[in-house]
C-alpha cells in the first residue's frame, strides 16, 4: 500500500445505510505527502463488492467510523447553528447602524429638526425600524407643515 | 459642604456627523432624563439653533483630532460623565451612573478577553506580565467618569491631552535601551491612539501611581458597542449606552 488511511473517515452525509464511506488517503511520494479525499460506494456498478470500500472499512473500522460519524455529525449541526446565530447578529449590528443614520438624517429636515412635539421626535428617536421611523417621521413633518391639520373633504 | 455638580459632557469636533450624534445622544438622555446638565464641546461653525436649545452649556474647541480630551479637561461640572458622540442612551439608569464612582477618582469601560473579538489590537509586548503572561490595554475610552473635584484627575487629563498632542506630533514615544523608538514592545501601529497615551500614564508615570483609576460595575451596559455579541451577554442589567463606533455615517457627508 503506497498510502495510509486515515482514521477519520466517516459515513457520507445524508446515507444512513452505510453504504458510502468518506475517507482521506495521504500518499507518500518521495519527501513530500499528497492528500487525496475520497468517496467510496459499497457496491460497483455490476453490483459486486467495492474493493476500495472494503479496505476503509477494514482498516479504520465500522465501530470508529461510525463514532466518527455521529462526532462529526454533531459538530457540524453545532457550527451550523453558531453561524447562524452568528450571521443573525451581524445583520442586527448593520440594521442598528443603518437605522441610526437614518435617524441623524431625518433630524436634519427642518420640520423634524425645529419641531416642538417632543412625544413624536423621541417616538422617532426610538423607533426600532425603518419603516416605524419613517411613519413618525411624516407624521412630524404632516403636522409641521399643516397638512394632517388640513380638511380633506 | 455642598452637593458636587453633576454633568454629561459630548465632545463633536472634525465631522458634522459627531455633532448631529451628539444632539441625538443628549436628546436621547433628556428623554429619560429631563433635568440632565449637558454640556457640548465642538467647533463654533457647528453650533445651530437645536444645540443651543439642547445644551446646558457649549464649550468651544478646534479641529484636533484629540479635541475630545482637551474636552474632557474642561468639564464645567464636579461629577462628569463623557460619553463619544457617536452613541445613543437606551435607558433612564442614565441618570444613576454618579452613583458608580464607589471611591474611585475616574472609571472607564474595559476591555475583558471575552470581548477582545471586538478590538483590533488588546496585546502587546511592553505589557507583558512578570509571569510572562500576555497582557495589554485594559481600559476603553468610550466613555468615562471622573471627578474634577479631585486635582489629581485635573491633572491626568492634562497630561493625557498633552502626551496624546506629542504622541500624534511623532515627537513622543517610548525608548529602548539604545534610546531608539522602541518599536518592539509599543507596536507602531499604537502611534496615532489616545489608547496607547492612556495606557502609558496610567501604568508607567509615576505621577499618577496615586489615582485611583476604576472600570465601571457592569461595564458594558455603559458602553455596549454596536458590534458587541448579544448572545454573549456582556451586560448583566439593560443597556444604557450603545456605541455605533462603525457607523458607515461617519465617513458620509451632512
Amino acid at each position: 500500500m503506497q498510502y495510509e488511511i486515515l482514521d477519520n473517515a466517516y459515513w457520507e452525509d445524508g446515507i444512513d445505510d452505510k453504504s458510502v464511506v468518506k475517507c482521506i488517503r495521504m500518499h507518500n511520494e518521495g519527501n513530500q505527502r499528497r492528500k487525496e479525499v475520497c468517496v467510496f460506494s459499497k457496491f460497483l456498478p455490476d453490483r459486486s463488492l467495492c474493493p476500495r470500500y472494503k479496505e476503509v472499512v477494514s482498516v479504520v473500522g465500522t465501530e470508529r467510523i461510525d463514532a466518527n460519524t455521529v462526532e462529526r455529525r454533531q459538530r457540524k449541526s453545532s457550527e451550523a447553528k453558531h453561524n447562524e446565530v452568528k450571521q443573525q447578529q451581524q445583520q442586527k449590528t448593520q440594521e442598528l447602524e443603518h437605522l441610526f443614520h437614518m435617524k441623524l438624517k431625518a433630524f436634519q429636515i427642518p420640520e423634524i429638526r425645529d419641531s416642538e412635539r417632543k412625544t413624536l421626535r423621541t417616538k422617532l428617536r426610538r423607533s426600532e425600524s425603518e419603516v416605524e421611523m419613517n411613519a413618525y417621521a411624516t407624521l412630524i413633518i404632516g403636522l409641521e407643515t399643516g397638512i394632517l391639520n388640513e380638511r380633506t373633504d | 459642604m455642598s452637593e458636587p455638580t453633576k454633568g454629561y459632557l459630548i465632545v463633536a469636533s472634525r465631522k458634522k456627523f459627531f455633532y448631529l450624534s451628539a444632539l441625538n445622544l443628549i436628546e436621547s438622555i433628556l428623554d429619560f432624563y429631563p433635568d440632565a446638565k449637558c454640556c457640548l464641546v465642538t467647533e463654533e461653525h457647528f453650533i445651530d439653533d437645536r444645540g443651543r436649545k439642547l445644551c446646558d452649556q457649549i464649550l468651544l474647541c478646534d479641529d484636533h483630532k484629540r479635541a475630545k480630551i482637551t474636552g474632557m479637561a474642561k468639564s464645567p461640572y464636579d461629577l462628569t460623565f463623557y460619553i463619544d458622540a457617536d452613541t445613543e442612551c437606551e435607558h433612564e439608569d442614565i441618570e444613576k451612573v454618579f452613583d458608580l464612582f464607589n471611591g474611585h477618582d475616574i472609571l472607564f469601560t474595559g476591555l475583558p478577553v471575552e470581548r477582545h473579538y471586538c478590538y483590533a489590537e488588546v496585546y502587546f509586548e511592553g505589557a507583558r506580565k512578570p509571569d510572562g503572561e500576555p497582557a495589554g490595554f485594559e481600559l476603553c475610552g468610550g466613555v468615562c467618569l471622573y471627578d474634577m473635584r479631585v486635582p489629581l484627575v485635573r491633572e491626568f487629563l492634562d497630561a493625557w491631552y498633552e502626551l496624546t498632542v506629542e504622541q500624534y506630533a511623532g515627537r513622543w514615544w517610548p525608548k529602548d535601551e539604545n534610546g531608539n523608538e522602541d518599536l518592539k514592545n509599543y507596536p507602531e501601529s499604537f502611534k496615532r491612539w489616545d489608547q496607547f497615551s492612556l495606557w502609558w500614564l496610567t501604568k508607567k508615570d509615576e505621577r499618577f501611581k496615586d489615582l485611583n483609576v476604576g472600570i465601571m460595575e457592569d461595564d458594558a451596559r455603559w458602553n455596549f458597542y454596536s458590534k458587541y455579541k448579544e448572545y454573549l451577554n456582556h451586560n448583566k442589567e439593560p443597556i444604557v449606552i450603545r456605541h455605533y463606533s462603525s457607523a458607515d455615517a461617519k465617513h458620509g457627508q451632512y
